[in-house]
């Protein structure tokens, strides 16, 4: 009974930190697929940001200046369609 | 609401408004300060609950070095279980009347760390159990509301983890199945009482001797570590589970901006 | 007229048309009922002691059954949105959908007493074990009309509500069993089962009441 006792008493108290232990892992793995999930989120809006705004410059410089389209601007709306295209 | 009487109603409001701001200046700064208290004083309490259960606290004369379980296991079934499940309760009670999602992750939170202890609270038991009784389970009227309780909330859990963390449909239906379970534990407490205790295959508890001081003291030090410990492990969950929430609605804004 | 019983009219008489619900669900309690007598050699063994449990068991399985789709109907022809946007209180539509699920549930109920009555040669049908029935069909029925538009748009509904439903009602499970003992003059506790199954039923009406305009208020 004595080391009986003594077994069942460290195997109770192994479960609890175990269980614990185990639970907190299990959280952080949750805690890091969120991190990633925020990391992809934040590349999408940065690009659909950038696409945005250009492809809304891209308009009101051509509307302002229509025959005066710069290369550089040509190449990025060249980029927003492409990319645009790629979201569809 | 009284259209005779237009003063009450002004007053009415101010007072509570009174008494909120007061309760919330006096809890905001500890709130604020959770991830440092908490985590610290979970720390050395833990420590301190385990060197006493261990080694400090005295051998129980009938039961042996089993008994130090009963540390982990008390509190781990009243604090640890109950409060937990009276928290998410109140946190439903709270999203139904206030349709503020935020509150449905503090009770999913508070459900998990509840059936987190409850697990503890059954295995610890079932340990101690099988030296004292010789049997890890018996149908005792304790031991099976337990039992009814793990099976509410985890079906809780499962029902709210079909649906999206945003989902308000399902969070307002789920947050109404808490209540339900939980005035429903009362019902289940008397209900198997009833039906064990007095029936004829009765299990007689040890009646124990008085209880010293250093257990009791032993036994204070380890509501404390748990009450911390819950308060630490709900505060993290609900605190990822609204992380979760606010990622699943920037997802879905983005995805409406990708359509259109 | 009464809204609640224009309800109660339409959905008596949808449940009456549509033949293939309750049927179904008469079906599979009469299956159950057979299967308990094979599984535990009803035939052989001293049976009293068992009934009580057999017979609730098929009874809230029934009835999980058959008011997990209790507002199936609404919700596949959007009619649960007209109802709301109606000037009936959602109180209301719930008493009507609960009473019409409690009579369909009771008139099963009353044909398995009956078999039952037939099939193991034991007095069913007397007054006090028909009112235990009644009084538990009607706790158990508040509280599953209530959870079943819990599960309605969730997904995995069919597989869920039996797991949230059936934990809650353990009590009622233990209290209506009891009671049947009692009344079939088996010795049991002195525990005043039938008060438990009043309290509860009293309990689950009165939470449904409350919550039911919560849950499909919109």
């Amino acid at each position: 009974m004595e080391e009986n006792a003594l077994e069942f008493l460290f195997a109770g108290f192994a479960v609890f930190w175990a269980g614990l232990f185990i639970y907190l892992v299990l959280l952080q793995i949750r805690l890091r697929d969120i991190q990633q999930e925020v990391a992809t989120l934040e590349e999408r809006l940065t690009e659909s940001e950038n696409t945005d705004t250009s492809y809304g410059e891209a308009i009101s410089t051509s509307e302002s200046t229509a025959d005066s389209t710069t290369p550089n601007e040509l190449s990025k709306r060249d980029t927003t369609t492409n990319a645009s295209s790629r979201d569809a | 609401m009284s259209a005779t009487s237009p003063d009450i109603p002004e007053a009415r409001p101010s007072r509570l408004q009174a008494l909120f701001t007061f309760l919330l200046r006096a809890v905001l700064p500890v709130y604020q300060r959770r991830w440092v208290l908490l985590p610290a004083l979970t720390g050395v309490m833990m420590m301190a609950m385990l060197v006493g259960a261990v080694l400090a606290a005295p051998r129980e004369v009938v039961e042996g070095d089993v008994q130090r379980l009963m540390y982990l296991h008390v509190p781990s079934a009243t604090i640890g279980t109950y409060f937990s499940f009276l928290i998410t309760a109140v946190a439903s009670a709270i999203f139904l009347m206030s349709r503020d999602i935020r509150w449905d992750a503090v009770a999913r939170a508070a459900a998990t760390v509840g059936v987190l202890f409850t697990i503890f609270t059954l295995a610890t038991g079932a340990i101690w159990g099988k030296p004292i009784w010789g049997v890890y389970w018996s149908w005792d009227a304790r031991l099976t509301s337990t039992l009814v309780l793990l099976l509410i909330y985890t079906a809780y859990l499962l029902a709210r983890s079909v649906a999206g963390p945003n989902d308000e449909q399902a969070a307002r239906y789920t947050a109404i199945f808490a209540l339900v379970g939980f005035l429903d534990i009362p019902l289940i407490h008397f209900s198997v009482d009833w039906w064990r205790t007095l029936h004829p295959q009765r299990i007689i508890f040890n009646t124990r001797p008085a209880v010293p001081n250093e257990m009791l003291f032993v036994l204070l030090v380890a509501f404390l570590a748990i009450t911390f410990l819950m308060l630490w492990l709900i505060a993290l969950r609900s605190d990822s589970e609204q992380l979760a929430q606010r990622t699943d609605r920037m997802r879905m804004y983005l995805d409406q901006r990708g359509n259109n | 007229m009464n809204p609640m019983l224009t309800l109660i009219r339409k959905d008596l008489q949808l449940t009456w048309r549509d033949r293939s619900n309750w049927l179904s669900a008469l079906s599979f309690a009469c299956i159950s009922l057979l299967i308990y007598s094979f599984a535990f050699d009803l035939v052989a063994t001293d049976l009293k002691p068992l009934l009580p449990g057999v017979l609730w068991t098929t009874f809230l399985f029934v009835g999980v059954f058959a008011s997990s789709q209790s507002f199936q109907r609404e919700w596949d022809s959007d009619v649960l949105d007209a109802l709301m946007l109606a000037p009936i209180s959602p109180t209301a539509i719930y008493l009507g959908k609960a009473l019409t699920n409690v009579i369909s549930l009771l008139a099963i109920e009353l044909v398995l007493l009956l078999l039952s009555t037939m099939l193991f040669d034991t007095a069913f049908l007397t007054a006090e074990l028909i009112l235990v029935v009644v009084i538990g069909t009607i706790g158990y029925i508040s509280l599953t009309t209530l959870l079943s538009t819990l599960g309605t748009r969730a997904r995995a509904r069919s597989m869920l509500f039996p797991v949230l439903a059936l934990p809650l009602l353990i009590p009622l499970l233990i209290a209506g069993v009891r009671a049947s003992s009692a009344a079939m003059d088996e010795p049991i506790g002195s525990a005043p089962w039938i008060l438990l199954l009043t309290v509860f039923a009293i309990w689950s009406t009165a939470s449904g009441l409350l919550l039911f305009p919560l849950a499909v208020k919109r």
